[in-house]
């Protein structure tokens, strides 16, 4: 369509929504561990061929009205978010393919490949270079309201939600917070010793070979190596018992996560401080500043974008890496995850695994809007 | 100095591959009691399955990367380009794990969900260098090419492909040693490789186990670094 | 007592001297201009001034107190510096820019606006610049802007380090002549660095020349012709000098009426339009044009005067007293 001016992205995004012609929008599964039967797009009945092109067909209206149109605000880049709503209408689709008399003990539905490409399709088309926030919050809240309201009855990832529903908010909030927590608790010392390293030329060489040794471990041994350590120390140390701190659980979690936030807090923060103008610099102590009233008033507020920039990361990676502390009893998404994977129930998994991504997602781009709104503060300009 | 290093590197891995026991000997003289442990597989078996489930996803991310940043570059504009890149930017952003427990379903268990994610992971920084490193070709270069009437295909590999080489050796570097490491995790799916001496270590509290599969590791990200330091005639990462 | 005393300056970085054995004096209210070749010293001795280069040997007072005396901070506060960068802090805008050092001398907010007013209002800047960032200026609006940062805490020394060099010629005239408006108000001392002849002229109370660190000649601009002769002198200054000297000298403030004779035939006689800005330069250049030996200025109440070559000698003489 000529309204757009990201072509590429435009093409990818109307690909995979039109997939669901080829490829089953949804199964038909006996019971929760059996594989499905393929449900195609006109098995899906008029009922829910005509909720899935809603959004489509209102969307194309709009491109074409607003091709039409000359001046003023394109009307189409403003309805571009309502793309998202694509996956709950698709839910809403599925679900009429229940017969009145409602479907045989035990059977439900699984999401097909169909299903999923279109709603990536979808979530791609929602934003012209990036995906808005306000998409993914349309998304989330489209998705949460055709839960409750019942059209997501059927559909056996629902039902494994619905039936683990007290287990999910658990880990999710265990998960939470020990991503976040151990992030939160990062942010000063990667800042302090990534300083440190862009004063110190033989510190900087010394943290940077530790940063480049913390990338090459694997994630898994670190959570490994700090597990006997802490169980030893926690031992000796009664008080830490008692405060909650073990070998396993929390702790371990914690500190695991805590120094992979370390890094690129600290490569941020040091780099920043490198990349301030030297002229800036020499200016600074030249009308007659400290050493400190240049850092602070100064180099501080240049460096600020690169150094959240880096809190991003350590935030978005934190999200991700918090699932493995499932393996060391710390709880969160993976615990379900790894429950799903040992009991060969993929909707298990799927449970654990979309939160996660969903999460490093969001985090990524609502930190992303922060990060560009530092910027414009700082510099005055959006580069 | 260069080889120096990559020997004592692989000194260091012959040892703790075959020559385990002695550092089990060292250990047991600090720490009395360990968990008896059957081993099912020599460790030998154990790095051949690690090599194979971390090089072929990074060796099929260059053909395809590379293959794609050509493409691109040659045909695609910029916003096609960028648009290449976000998307696979997106693909970082994706934890490793969750990708490997989602392809589970579909792939089963064993080596190729975790090949899989392996090779979603290294397509993205190859391919962000490939196009940045042929973008980078001086305009000047470029230019005396096609004024010597050379083609599109030709320049591409008689010129911009050797120029362009070391960044995105740089970003096969980066693969590969990422790669390395997040092997590790397909031991959670039922894949081989050194992750499956970790993973025990960690549900038998022996910390000595997963050094048994740490060690190995490390030691072949290190010395695949070091072979891209001789390749470019840098000094490696690590300085 | 000279504002500025410096006593046999030693500064060497590494086997290379930068300064050997330089010594002047700057009176207060002078604009001295720091002329020499690339490598001179001239840099360093601005920076030896302020304390951001420590030098080896030798004194530095400012109003007879050694800056020695004062911690580096503070020295620095009470002096302007303005450099060819600029180095306008990026994350303010030009306000806070401008507000830099009061700020650091913890002056009261209402002084602070008055002073970037009445500083505003001496420049060619205008009020609606305050609130835009360094980014969205031009070179020269950024320049002024530095310069005005410099003065901000109205210090009684300016030192400025070619802070015209990087901007484009038609920009720097202008530069430079509010600068000499804002000097011929303000009356700071200050010392002035550059490597063109054209602008040391234009600035200067007097000019010194350094060759190698050290100080070969001090004089008002008129009193290096008569060292022309010298080799260095000579060579760096160039033959022409006298010639752009004539640059110096405007001609409203020549008294024109008082030389050359008035009216006289027309025709083939080149006419000149008295304007404001006009030097003895520009009259000799209209003789050169002209045909005949002599060159029709009209004033600007519409009188006609006639002035040949000897009547410019007679006025450069005049202007020289």
């Amino acid at each position: 369509m000529r309204v757009s001016r990201s072509g590429a992205r435009d093409v990818v995004g109307y690909v995979l929504i039109a997939l669901p012609i080829v490829l089953p929008i949804a199964s038909v599964k006996a019971n929760r561990l059996a594989s499905g039967e393929a449900v195609w797009l006109w098995g899906l009945g008029w009922k829910g061929v005509l909720a899935l092109l809603a959004v489509p067909a209102f969307m194309s209206l709009a491109a074409l009205l607003a091709s039409s149109s000359r001046k003023g605000a394109n009307p189409y880049a403003i309805l571009r978010p309502l793309w998202s709503l694509m996956p709950a209408a698709a839910l809403v689709a599925v679900s009429s393919l229940t017969p009145a008399a409602g479907l045989a003990a035990g059977a439900r539905y699984g999401l097909g490949a169909g299903f999923w490409l279109m709603s990536a399709g979808a979530v791609l088309l929602s934003g012209a270079r990036r995906v808005p926030l306000s998409a993914l919050l349309l998304l989330a809240a489209s998705l949460a309201l055709a839960s409750l309201s019942g059209y997501a009855r059927d559909v056996s990832l629902f039902m494994e939600f619905e039936s683990r529903k007290a287990m999910f908010f658990a880990e999710l909030s265990k998960h939470l917070k020990v991503a976040l927590l151990s992030a939160a608790a990062a942010v000063l010392p990667g800042i302090l010793l990534g300083y440190w390293c862009h004063a110190s030329e033989r510190a900087g060489r010394l943290v940077m070979g530790f940063v480049n040794l913390m990338q090459v471990l694997p994630t898994l041994s670190l959570f490994g190596l700090i597990m006997l350590p802490l169980t030893y120390v926690s031992r000796k140390i009664p008080l830490l018992a008692d405060l909650g701190i073990r070998g396993i659980g929390f702790a371990p979690a914690f500190i695991a996560l805590w120094l992979y936030c370390l890094l690129p807090i600290t490569v941020n923060t040091m780099a920043g401080f490198d990349g301030v103008d030297q002229t800036v610099l020499f200016s600074a102590r030249a009308v007659g500043m400290t050493e400190r009233q240049s850092l602070m008033k100064v180099q501080l507020p240049l460096a600020s974008p690169v150094i959240f920039s880096g809190i991003r990361t350590a935030v978005a990676q934190n999200l991700g890496n918090a699932t493995i502390a499932g393996l060391v009893g710390g709880g969160g998404m993976g615990s379900l995850i790894f429950l799903g994977l040992a009991q060969a129930a993929p909707d298990l998994v799927l449970l654990g695994a979309l939160p996660v991504i969903t999460m490093a997602l969001v985090a990524d781009a609502a930190l992303g809007q922060a990060e560009r709104m530092i910027k414009v503060a700082v510099l005055h300009g959006d580069d | 100095m260069i080889w120096v290093r990559r020997s004592a590197i692989a000194a260091l891995f012959i040892l703790f591959v075959f020559g385990f026991k002695y550092i089990e000997a060292l250990y047991g003289l600090f720490v009395p009691q360990r968990p008896a442990i059957v081993e099912r597989t020599a460790m030998y078996v154990l790095v051949w399955q690690h090599l194979v489930i971390a090089l072929v996803p990074t060796l099929a991310a260059l053909a395809v990367s590379a293959t794609a940043g050509c493409l691109l570059h040659v045909y695609g504009s910029e916003e096609t380009k960028s648009l290449a890149v976000s998307l696979g930017s997106i693909g970082e952003t994706f934890p490793s794990v969750a990708i490997i427990a989602l392809s589970v379903p579909v792939l089963g268990y064993g080596n190729l969900p975790c090949m899989l994610a392996l090779f979603v992971y290294a397509v993205l920084p190859i391919l962000r260098n490939t196009v940045t490193g042929l973008a980078e070709v001086p305009r000047g270069v470029t230019e005396a090419a096609k004024g010597m009437g050379m083609d599109k295909l030709q320049m591409l590999f008689k010129v911009e492909l050797p120029l362009a080489w070391p960044v995105m050796a740089a970003g096969l570097r980066v693969a590969l040693i990422i790669n390395i490491s997040a092997a590790t995790l397909g031991a959670t799916v039922g894949a081989g490789g050194l992750g499956i001496p970790i993973v025990a270590g960690i549900r038998t509290y022996d910390t000595l186990m997963v050094m048994k599969g740490t060690m190995p590791v490390l030691l072949m990200a290190l010395f695949a670094d070091s072979m891209f330091a001789g390749a470019d005639g840098k000094r490696s990462r690590n300085g | 007592m000279a504002m500025i005393s410096i006593e046999n300056l030693h500064k060497s970085y590494g086997s290379q001297a930068a300064l050997d054995g330089f010594s002047l004096e700057v009176e207060e209210g002078e604009l001295m201009v720091l002329i020499g070749p690339s490598g001179c010293g001239k840099s360093t001795l601005l920076k030896c001034v302020n304390r951001m280069v420590a030098s080896d040997s030798g004194s530095i007072a400012l109003a007879g107190r050694p800056v020695t005396d004062y911690k580096e901070e503070l020295l620095r506060r009470g002096i302007g510096y303005c450099i060819q960068e600029v180095g306008l802090f990026p994350h303010l805008d030009v306000y806070e820019n401008i507000a830099v050092v009061p700020r650091l001398l913890r002056w009261p907010e209402g002084r602070i606006r008055e002073r970037v007013d009445r500083l505003i209002a001496i420049s060619g800047l205008s009020a609606g610049h305050l609130r835009k960032h360094p980014r969205q200026l031009s070179g020269g609006e950024a320049q002024r802007v530095g310069v005005l940062r410099a003065l901000a805490s109205d210090p009684p020394v300016l030192l400025m380090d070619e802070p015209f060099g990087a901007v484009d010629p038609l920009n720097r005239h202008t530069l430079q002549a509010e600068f000499l408006k804002m000097q011929k108000e303000l009356k700071k001392t200050v010392v002035f660095v550059t490597h063109d002849v054209d602008e040391a002229i234009l600035l200067a109370d007097r000019i010194a020349l350094m060759e190698k660190g050290r100080l070969v000649a001090v004089d008002a601009p008129q009193g290096l012709e008569a060292r022309l002769d010298e080799a260095f002198i000579g060579d760096f200054l160039g033959s022409e000098y006298p010639l752009r000297l004539l640059g110096r000298y405007a001609v409203k403030e020549l008294g024109l009426c008082g030389n050359g004779a008035e009216g006289g035939p027309e025709g083939d006689a080149l006419r000149l339009e008295m304007e404001p800005g006009m030097t003895l330069k520009d009259l000799l250049s209209g003789l050169i044009r002209a045909e005949g030996d002599y060159v029709l200025v009209t004033t600007p109440e519409g009188r006609d005067i006639r002035l040949s070559f000897s009547d410019i000698k007679c006025l450069m003489k005049g202007a020289r007293r």
